[in-house]
């Protein structure tokens, strides 16, 4: 019955699929990003989600090739914060931003910035007034 | 009156909503009894009778409000919420139509509408099935038409959404106008083709129940088989228009971005697919009935998820796409869990019941392959959704919620798309002859070695990393396997070689995503104005702005290479909601020139100096002090809403050269505009200015601007930065997206013409073709 091509196949196929579930899973685990403040950022070695507001008081440069600020989290701390990038277009008029980076020895490298814009979705308003 | 007006808005709006939703129920409830009495021939006919009249009913009553509410759009009525959401008086008439669909309640519409047309299509078509078959659909309508019910039912509270709202208070004079992304050709056609798409996918799904119900597994697979080609064609090109309209118009540089509304239609069209082709296997060795009953079920059910995902609210923060709330949560999940659940119930219930011809097959069988490509699909799917789904997860589990970077699914999906290279090369060329090991060698030959030394030419030319090596390897082997077999197909008998030219499209959508989303290269250019500026072997020199439709603003560039000159106006514009990059695309034979506006930067001509209170700065041998603020307005005497302007003046004195100077630049605010300066100019040098740009009263600083100092920068005080990237061959990649749009026509053609042919049939007429023969479309074919 070993001898059976189809078994072995059938077998080998088997193997094949879990040992992929298993890299899923762990690529899972490398890839989740959370929502955190500074603090919890520093302590954990990933990149997360940092909420936040600019601070405008603060420094800040706007190269083509790099974007340093400052921004303050939820919590109030504050940290600098550069982005290898340009500064995007609508960062001055921000409500609020989240930057996606990674915290470490006191400034956060940042990969993404997303803007909050005052009024983020299409029917915000329409739906506020339908809700009677 | 306001009664006789609230009363005529309700007939014309929620009351054909609920007319069209009892006659949905109706015809639901007449189907299934047309579906159980077979027995009584009598009853039956009187029953589907019935059912065909509600449906017919509900079918008018879809088109009228349809109808109704394109005609307030079309004609401006701002009363309505929905017109004024998402309409203005400045669209085109082509975008004008499409905001029709630009919001939740619009796009249910379009949905129940394409439902009820493709139910008329299949009560036409469906002979024996149509009682089941269309029982389950009407029931899907009459869940849809309740999506846009708007009515209080007490206890439960609000059911649905009604696109007829009115506006509260005064009629607005001007609509709030629709989204820029969504101002564009390719945003109009994309979600008509796409929920064309969602919706066919019920007919597939409604066969499988009726197969269950029946408890006849052999045959409602032939019926179903052009729903499902019909539902992967549609689908895919929808998906596809979306990635091309990503890619040419929000300036990110990308096609795809595995963002949740992204991945969940993609799900189902994997699971569509997967059914296309395990269909097939049932069809010729009647195996794989209860999988085949299962992905039927299961791929409407992941449409119905994939709308609870986006509809409901619950992904929340984690995505840009989702749509706001409307309540329709508990709706969606209902639809989904009857659905699904119900689907998987009837399977359970019956799975004893199904005669599975057990897998008798040998390995080289396109039998196997077909199952093997299925699992890879389904695989693919697996991981998608489960990956879409975290926020989700991490809700029902308490757990702070994340999100799944990209990088997940590019990682997870590449060893999946090797696979698929691998299994669509050789099962396509056993798919047409006769299967030993020595004669699918023979025939893999030749596309295997032009496949080895296409990789090989990829690997000189610099490419090292394995998985991409081994991607380029087996999609050109699919690409060359499958052009071989189309070559010889298509030849006698085109229509059969949809399959090949499908797959032959496959392998050139891979190659093109591996060349364009692995090799491209990007970077952030500062191009100052009248300044050339060398990026990748062009020269791009940035011209200055002009201004586009009224307000929006074009950044013009030169772009030179060598003799060739060509004017790019890459757009940038703020709306009321949003900021707005559109890129654009140089288009060559072997790759884009994506140029993307990122920023314009206005630097001041000279110093810009911070100075807090008796703080002393030194800029070019003039020494600047900040000895107080002058105010012009008594405190006491400002408005209380300050929309008084405030006029603010900054002592300074200058010293050069132990010339003591004072002088006081002003600031006026203004609420609500932007602040007036006036600047103060140096009575020793009239060519230094310095202007008073922000203050910081709390802190006692202020920001001064000093012009005239001498050349203290060399760069020009406007530049553009812009991020600029090449993509190579991606080219392939759109040109692979046709052919596969090409080869599903032929495919559906060819099953269009054979419906009325079993399965038996068909296997024989392609033996013929194998074996070199022309087959014509109604011949006779000996069945051995």
């Amino acid at each position: 019955m070993l001898k059976n091509p189809k078994i072995i196949v059938g077998s080998v196929i088997l193997v094949a699929v879990l040992l992929w579930l298993a890299f899923t899973a762990q690529e899972w685990g490398n890839n989740v990003i959370g929502y955190a403040n500074l603090d919890e950022a520093a302590k954990t070695k990933k990149v997360c989600y940092v909420k936040g507001y600019w601070v405008k008081e603060k420094p800040t440069e706007a190269n083509a090739n790099i974007f340093t600020f400052y921004m303050k989290d939820e919590a109030g701390k504050e940290a600098r914060v550069i982005y290898r990038h340009g500064k995007p277009n609508n960062f001055e008029q921000a409500t609020s931003i989240v930057v996606q980076g990674k915290y470490e020895d006191g400034v956060l490298y940042a990969k993404d910035i997303l803007v909050k814009c005052p009024s983020k979705y299409q029917s915000e308003e329409a739906d506020k007034a339908k809700k009677l | 009156m306001p009664t006789d007006s609230l009363f005529a808005e309700f007939l014309t709006g929620k009351f054909v909503t609920i007319f069209g939703f009892v006659a949905a129920l109706v015809a639901t409830i007449a189907y299934f009894k047309a579906a159980q009495s077979e027995q009584d021939r009598v009853a039956e006919q009187e029953w589907r009778a019935m059912g065909r009249y509600a449906f017919l009913a509900m079918f008018i009553a879809i088109v009228i409000n349809g109808s109704h509410l394109l005609y307030l759009i079309l004609t401006h009525q701002f009363q309505y919420n929905y017109v004024k959401s998402y309409s203005d008086t400045t669209l085109e008439l082509f975008y004008l139509i499409s905001t029709f669909y630009a919001g939740q309640e619009g796009s249910f519409m379009l949905w129940m509408f394409y439902g009820a047309l493709l139910g008329l299509f299949v009560i036409r078509t469906a002979k024996e099935y149509e009682a089941p078959v269309m029982a389950v659909l009407a029931l899907s309508q009459a869940f849809l038409l309740s999506m846009i019910m708007g009515i209080q039912v007490p206890g439960i509270g609000v059911i649905g959404s009604d696109p007829f709202a009115l506006v509260m208070g005064e009629v607005p004079k001007e609509g709030d106008g629709l989204n820029a992304l969504l101002q564009n050709p390719w945003m109009v056609i994309h979600p008509p083709t796409l929920f064309l798409g969602f919706s066919s996918l019920i007919v597939p799904f409604s066969f499988a129940i009726a197969a269950l119900w029946k408890n006849k597994y052999d045959d409602w697979v032939r019926p179903a088989l052009p729903w499902i080609l019909f539902s992967a064609m549609t689908l895919g090109a929808g998906i596809m228009m979306g990635g091309y309209w990503a890619y040419k118009v929000l300036g990110w540089g990308g096609y795809w971005g595995w963002d949740p509304v992204e991945n969940s239609s993609l799900v189902p069209w994997l699971m569509i697919v997967a059914l296309l082709h395990t269909t097939l296997v049932q069809r010729k060795r009647g195996s794989l009935k209860r999988f085949n009953l299962f992905l039927a079920i299961l791929a409407y059910s992941t449409i119905l998820y994939s709308a609870f995902l986006t509809r409901s609210g619950v992904l929340g923060d984690t995505s840009v796409h989702s749509f706001t709330d409307l309540g329709l949560y508990n709706q969606l999940l209902a639809f989904c869990l009857v659905f699904f659940g119900g689907g998987l119930f009837l399977l359970l219930w019956r799975l004893r019941s199904i005669q599975s011809v057990q897998y008798a097959d040998s390995i080289y069988s396109r039998e196997f392959f077909l199952f093997c490509g299925s699992l890879v699909l389904m695989l693919i799917g697996l991981v998608v959704l489960a990956g879409t789904s975290t926020p989700l997860i991490d809700q029902i589990l308490g757990r702070p919620i994340t999100k799944i970077e990209p990088d997940f699914y590019n990682k997870t999906t590449l060893p999946m798309a090797i696979m698929i290279g691998l299994l669509s090369a050789i099962g396509q060329v056993i798919w047409w002859k006769k299967n030993t090991l020595d004669n699918l060698l023979k025939n893999l030959a030749i596309p295997l070695s032009l496949a080895m030394a296409f990789t090989s030419v990829l690997v000189i030319f610099g490419m090292k990393d394995w998985g991409m090596i081994l991607l380029s390897l087996t999609a050109a082997f699919s690409l060359f396997a499958n052009g071989q077999v189309f070559l010889k197909v298509a030849r006698s008998n085109l229509r059969f070689a949809g399959g090949a030219l499908t797959h032959v499209g496959v392998g050139l959508m891979l190659l093109g995503i591996v060349a364009s989303g692995k090799y491209d290269e990007s970077r952030f250019v500062e191009l100052p104005i009248g300044h050339p500026v060398q990026v990748f072997g062009k020269e791009l020199t940035y011209l200055g702005i002009e201004k586009v439709d009224g307000s929006k603003n074009g950044f013009k560039i030169a772009v030179k290479e060598g003799e060739k000159q060509h004017l790019a106006m890459p757009i940038m514009y703020e709306t009321r909601r949003m900021s707005v990059q559109n890129p654009d695309v140089l288009h060559e034979w072997n790759k884009d020139f994506y140029i993307a506006p990122v920023n314009l930067m206005r630097r001041p001509s000279g110093n810009r100096l911070i100075l807090g209170k008796d703080e002393v700065q030194t800029v070019q041998g003039y020494s600047i002090k900040f000895t107080g603020f002058k105010m012009y307005q008594d405190p006491n005497t400002l408005n209380s809403d300050n929309t008084q302007p405030i006029k603010i003046g900054a002592y300074l004195e200058i010293t050069k050269d132990d010339v003591v100077e004072r002088i006081e630049p002003t600031l006026t605010i203004i609420a609500g505009k932007a602040p007036q300066i006036q600047p103060a100019t140096l009575q020793a040098n009239p060519a230094v200015k310095v202007a008073l740009v922000n203050i910081d009263a709390n802190n006692r600083r202020i920001m001064i601007d000093v012009e005239g100092l001498g050349a203290s920068s060399a760069l020009p005080n406007e530049a553009l930065i812009i991020e600029a990237s090449v993509k190579p061959f991606i080219n392939v990649l759109w040109l692979g997206t046709y052919i596969v749009f090409f080869g599903f026509c032929l495919s559906i053609y060819r099953r269009w013409k054979e419906r009325k042919i079993g399965g038996l049939r068909q296997t024989a007429s392609e033996e013929s073709i194998s074996e070199g023969k022309q087959v014509r479309a109604n011949e006779s074919v000996t069945v051995p």
